[in-house]
């Protein structure tokens, strides 16, 4: 079983395994470290609070299911 | 019961005579209420080529469709006019508690015309309206005079009040309307257009309620985006300093993909727009030296000053607008700095920081709390005020102003004392500030020296501090709108985090992408910056506000809160043609009053002609003719001239909604 997850990643992420559309599969049971392995999140970057999945401040050994939304802060500059 | 009232109340000052006028249903559906309201008031009604300084001018304060009905970060009013500034279609809008006021009077705008022979302010309650004397307040500065009047006609209810400061009174085209004890509706120079009325302020106590179709879902809709803002909190041990780390990221990306802007929030609940000082610096989006420097020149030495941390720490409370839950304001005291004691002020937003900051090459952080205070006390927009000082001092270091002129004044790079005494002349109209008190493009004309040398701007607008050499869709809204100049609009940031594909069907989806992609002109990027525009109007025309745009359409859902107020159950594309119509009316509008669109193109230097020789934006220029007109022709418009082309006006049904027009 494989499941399916949206995620808002920076540019500077690796996207090749994320779609056009935000989403990216991972087997199930698979824990938000699985996920930043996969798109080669740099160390610094795993602090809790830069990551959040469904708008919650997420831990590493967090488990994703399928259709959950996860989130990295980035800067917005421009306004 | 469809979230407006219906009605507008018209105040012609030369006669004295108030009269309300409702508003057809049918122009609500097609233009929504605010700054569509406003469009189609003020094209039907003034005169091709009316002075904007003169009688037939029409100023009109217009609050938001969706103000006041239960939906969240939507209490923005709008002030629209003809802009003294650019000659074409001026709009402004504000937070603070003005914009329910409106609606609690009864009306959705309130629009001025003619000009009145003594000084006058607008009281409106529920029993009607009248124009009191206000010779007693004229001559007083902004936060005085609203202090003043609000003690003078505080009955049952606090009234909320929209005065205009001393750089109106005098004229100065880069004057604003302020409220609130300082925000300001800043640009296109509307301050001057109430200055010129002799309109010192509208003052309202109405108390009548706000309505709209199903209160129930507008609070539904409300309560899911509170749940998750409520949730983003930035650690405490997190120091501004990371801002400057993550700015130098995001500048050195060579590829950019859609983000979420829920999470953004907990910056902006932090830091507020400061958030962005030591961002801006580090990524390229701050101009800096009057857009002729980078970062090399205003390096950490200068711009750890402007920590945001530093700003937050005179903070004695948050301050939020009418329906905020983000609630990027702060309130401070200002009380150990050299140059004057104040309680109860307002921090300096990002735009003031950056325009007295880095396009200065200033350093002192106190001179900037100050300023920030004497121009909201004066009403004058500090956007325009920082980019005519920058003029000022290249004018001095190449000999256009001389010693003699500048009254002594050293105008020298970074020089806070003379800065300083420069911005109280051009606030007084004195001396060299009298010259410069218009703004940059006056000014250079004034000088007989080409307006394009260092006069940075935007059809006379000087532009909002945010860099078109990295973010080049911003370029195209600040040099193709109706409201050159305007950092409010769009950019390519901006649209990755508005996710508007998600619900418009022509929006081209933003996957991951090189941003190198966005300088090659292309229909791709053109429609970017067609839907950027057309949903900042849907916002402007609901009392939107900007920050809340970029938490994404799937989390601020306005067309979600728009169907419920109204009843209307519109999808995403027709809410996009109803900004789409905004858009073309401005421009229209614009057109009318004789405005060749093309002569808004951004200044040279704006588009890196030449280009940066050092710094993260070395290199860089926007093909900015191109992409206007690719821009216009994704629009409907003639892509040569930027007028809109007769079968668009008619497929958007603005032939049969200006008909009759003045």
């Amino acid at each position: 079983m494989q499941i399916k997850v949206k995620v808002y990643a920076p540019g500077f992420i690796n996207h090749d395994q994320i779609d056009e559309r935000g989403f990216l599969v991972l087997e199930e049971g698979a824990t938000l470290n699985d996920l930043y392995n996969k798109i080669k999140l740099p160390l610094p970057l795993r602090l809790n609070f830069f990551c959040s999945v469904n708008y919650d401040q997420a831990h590493w050994n967090t488990k994703l299911k399928d259709g959950d939304v996860v989130s990295f802060l980035f800067p917005l500059t421009g306004g | 019961m469809l979230g407006y009232t219906g009605k507008i109340l018209n105040v012609n000052l030369t006669s004295g005579e108030i009269k309300e006028e409702v508003i057809p249903d049918r122009v609500y559906e097609m233009l929504l209420s605010g700054v569509g309201l406003g469009a189609y008031v003020l094209y039907k009604r003034i005169p091709a080529g009316a002075d904007p300084l003169g009688t037939d001018n029409v100023l009109g304060f217009v609050s938001g469709l969706l103000t006041g009905t239960g939906s969240v970060i939507t209490g923005r009013w709008m002030v629209v006019c003809r802009s003294p500034l650019t000659g074409g279609w001026g709009d402004s809008n504000c937070g603070g508690t003005f914009s329910p006021a409106i609606k609690q009077c009864g009306y959705d705008g309130i629009f001025f015309s003619g000009i009145s022979k003594e000084p006058v302010y607008l009281y409106v309650d529920n029993r009607g309206a009248e124009l009191r004397p206000a010779a007693h307040v004229w001559g007083m500065d902004a936060v005085e005079a609203e202090q003043a009047l609000e003690k003078e006609n505080w009955k049952r209810k606090k009234p909320s009040i929209a005065v205009i400061g001393t750089a109106a009174e005098k004229i100065s085209l880069i004057s604003g309307i302020c409220n609130d004890g300082g925000r300001i509706a800043a640009r296109s120079g509307g301050g001057a257009v109430m200055g010129s009325k002799r309109l010192k302020a509208v003052v309202l106590a109405g108390t009548k309620s706000i309505t709209c179709h199903d209160p129930e879902k507008m609070k539904e809709i409300s309560k899911e985006l509170a749940v998750k803002i409520r949730k983003q909190n930035m650690p405490g041990f997190v120091p501004g300093s990371i801002l400057a780390f993550g700015g130098s990221m995001l500048g050195g990306m060579k590829r950019a993909a859609p983000m979420d802007g829920i999470l953004v929030g907990m910056l902006m609940k932090r830091w507020g727009t400061p958030m962005n000082n030591l961002m801006g610096a580090t990524s390229g989006d701050s101009p800096l030296k009057n857009w002729g420097g980078s970062v090399v020149d205003y390096n950490k030495s200068y711009y750890k000053n402007i920590d945001a941390d530093r700003i937050i720490k005179r903070e004695t409370k948050k301050y939020h607008c009418y329906s905020c839950i983000l609630g990027c304001g702060g309130v401070c005291d200002i009380k150990d700095i050299a140059n004057g004691e104040f309680s109860h002020t307002h921090k300096p937003e990002y735009e003031t920081c950056a325009a007295f900051g880095g396009l200065l090459m200033n350093k002192d952080l106190n001179s900037i709390f100050y300023i920030n205070e004497l121009l909201n006390r004066a009403g004058m927009d500090s956007i325009s005020a920082g980019g005519t000082v920058a003029f000022a001092i290249e004018c001095y270091e190449n000999g256009i102003l001389t010693p003699e002129m500048t009254g002594g004044l050293e105008l020298t790079w970074g020089n806070a004392p003379a800065i300083i005494a420069l911005i109280k002349k051009m606030i007084a109209r004195e001396g060299i500030g009298d010259l410069l008190a218009d703004g940059v493009k006056v000014a250079a004309a004034k000088l007989g020296i080409p307006s394009s040398e260092y006069a940075v701007h935007a059809g006379g607008q000087e532009p909002g501090m945010h860099d078109s050499r990295m973010d080049p869709v911003l370029g195209v809204h600040f040099s193709a709108d109706p409201t050159p100049g305007r950092h409010t609009i769009g950019s390519g940031q901006y649209y990755d985090i508005m996710h508007l594909w998600e619900q418009v069907s022509w929006a081209p989806v933003s996957g991951s992408y090189l941003k190198a992609d966005e300088f090659i002109p292309s229909e791709k990027v053109a429609l970017k910056t067609v839907a950027n525009s057309c949903y900042k109007e849907v916002a402007d025309g609901s009392g939107g506000c900007l920050f809340a745009m970029t938490l994404g359409i799937n989390h601020w859902k306005l067309f979600d809160w728009l169907n419920a107020a109204t009843g209307w159950n519109k999808s995403g594309d027709e809410y996009m043609e109803i900004g789409k119509r905004i858009q073309t009316l401005r421009q229209m509008f614009a057109v009318k009053h004789g405005v060749d669109p093309r002569s808004f193109r951004m200044s040279k230097r704006m588009a890196g002609e030449p280009p940066l020789t050092e710094g993260l934006l070395k290199g860089n220029s926007v093909r900015i003719d191109e992409m206007m007109e690719l821009h216009w022709k994704m629009y409907g418009w003639d892509e040569k001239t930027g007028l809109p082309l007769p079968e668009t006006i008619s497929q958007l049904h603005l032939d049969e909604i200006t008909q009759g027009a003045a």
